[in-house]
């Protein structure tokens, strides 16, 4: 068949029927001129759209939406004024190594160097909070962009892209068809890398394991539980994924960064091999805890520890800590040749080395009352035993996030969302967000006073979308 | 805004304002009014 046989569909009808067929899940946008015919294409389609009260709060939501689901959440911001308010929420995610397309509507481009209003040159203002910025402005090519776009949010380290569509690309006729979301690399820790980390196993008496980033799977959570119940290695994770292992877990021993347990602050700093599985290591779980607690975890740029870091990202590799063993692959992939790797060795008994930090973790979540008529410990205890297994709890950024922190545990994969970045106002637009991806499941915002005011009209959207989240503010009067 | 809010200033009026709120069908908020020293644990 030519291109001549093939009816010809508009720019917006193209990226919507993109998106309905890469299971894109709601769309979140701040309606206005310039995203309006893309809206109308969206919703003809059968995406749910989730019309936003302000730009930052809609990019919260996307990414909360694309992280709990897996795959990059998709949100629309028409012009520069407000698109510029989404690169608090962009920094966030790209801090994170979270997914969301954010696509941004420029005005014409012909009128680009002649100080237009309203536009900017996105390249330029997003470069250093995105993994990817790309201009579009003929329909198309929005195949081969949205396929580069999803491409790049998913590969490696996992973060934001943002496509600058020109407005008139909408209009526009094309021949060009929707093309199948693009397969993502899964690069695997091979039986050769497997027998070497084995090895060192076998002759450490102090290993740890830490497990963090984003990139896993249900299955690759349940791995990791049962790589520990088989060989009793104590396994932390990076800040705020304490969801990667089952509180109960009898090897859980706790999550790193800010507002961390010197207890095992202190055990990371005494081991003699510390295995990090999909983690970036940055500030936030290594220097953060010196910023803070008074603790380093790993000397830069050479760690007193045998260091394994296993990442999907080359270029996070050795990048501050010389590791002896850097390997390039999903983390997940380590469980299956490690074990059989492992499988016949004998291992030196870890349970001498861990249960003390297991009882350091459970005095940690368990002791130090609250005080005066309000407990918040009491608070978190209550909201556990109220909710499902399966509910997600979020939180931005403020002291009040140490309370849930320590006292509501998570025994299941994909319940637990805040940033790492430090940016206040996130809770409830990434609750909004995880409610519209996710229409049964239980979701709390948790917020100080101060972070619930960055965002807080995005209450509002929550009331047009009768989405019923519950929204837990700690006010402290100050 | 629409959204049901509550006030709770004691620990034990949290857990029947939480049970108000999973039962609602729309967006609930609950402001926990605490002193200063509930900054953090």
């Amino acid at each position: 068949m030519s291109a001549h046989d093939i009816a010809p569909m508009t720019g917006a009808a193209l990226m919507a029927a993109t998106f309905a067929g890469w299971d894109c899940g709601p769309v979140f946008h701040v309606p206005g001129e310039g995203v309006l015919e893309v809206l109308d294409a969206l919703a003809a389609a059968g995406l749910p759209l989730v019309s936003c009260r302000h730009e930052a709060g809609m990019a919260y939501m996307a990414q909360a939406a694309g992280q709990i689901r897996g795959r990059p959440g998709i949100c629309l911001a028409g012009r520069a004024p407000g698109a510029l308010n989404a690169t608090l929420a962009l920094h966030t995610a790209y801090t994170d190594a979270a997914l969301r397309t954010l696509t941004d509507v420029q005005r014409r481009r012909r009128r680009t160097g002649r100080a237009p209003f309203p536009a900017n040159d996105f390249a330029q203002a997003y470069a250093p909070m995105a993994k990817w910025v790309g201009p579009c402005t003929a329909a198309a090519r929005l195949p081969e962009l949205l396929s580069r776009a999803w491409a790049t949010a998913m590969t490696g380290q996992r973060g934001p892209v943002v496509l600058a569509v020109s407005e008139d690309v909408w209009g526009q006729e094309t021949t060009a068809r929707p093309l199948p979301a693009p397969a993502i690399p899964q690069p695997q820790v091979s039986d050769r890398e497997a027998a070497e980390i084995a090895a060192l196993v076998a002759g450490a008496a102090r290993p740890i394991l830490i497990a963090g980033g984003t990139g896993w799977s249900a299955q690759g959570v349940e791995a990791l539980a049962a790589f520990a119940t088989a060989t009793g290695l104590p396994v932390a994770t990076s800040y705020r994924h304490r969801d990667l292992m089952p509180a109960r877990h009898p090897c859980f021993v706790g999550e790193l960064g800010i507002g961390a347990d010197p207890a095992l602050l202190r055990a990371v700093a005494e081991a003699d091999l510390v295995i990090v599985a999909g983690m970036r290591l940055g500030e936030i779980n290594t220097f953060g805890a010196a910023a803070f607690e008074g603790f380093r975890l790993l000397d830069a740029p050479e760690p007193a520890q045998t260091l394994v870091h296993i990442h999907p990202d080359a270029t996070e590799l050795n990048r501050v800590y010389r590791a002896d063993l850097p390997i390039c692959a999903v983390a997940e992939s380590l469980f299956p040749p490690l074990l059989r790797a492992l499988d016949g060795r004998a291992l030196p008994d870890p349970s001498g080395w861990r249960e003390p930090m297991r009882a350091a973790r459970e005095a940690f979540t368990t002791g130090r009352t609250g005080s005066g008529p309000l407990d918040m410990r009491e608070v978190c205890r209550t909201l556990r035993a109220a909710l499902p297994t399966d509910a997600v709890l979020t939180v931005g950024a403020g002291a009040y996030a140490h309370w849930p922190q320590r006292y509501f545990p998570h025994e299941r994969y994909g319940t637990q969302l805040g940033p790492k970045s430090g940016a206040m106002g996130y809770g409830l637009s990434a609750a909004i967000g995880v409610q519209a991806a996710l229409p049964g499941r239980r979701v709390v915002a948790m917020a100080g006073d101060g972070c619930f005011l960055m965002h807080g009209e995005e209450l509002a959207t929550a009331v047009l979308h009768r989405l019923p989240v519950t929204v837990v503010v700690v006010n402290n009067s100050r | 805004m629409g959204a049901t809010g509550l006030r709770v200033e004691r620990t034990e009026e949290f857990g029947p304002a939480l049970a108000t709120a999973l039962a609602a069908d729309g967006p609930v908020l609950i402001e926990l009014v605490t002193g200063p020293e509930a900054l953090k644990p």
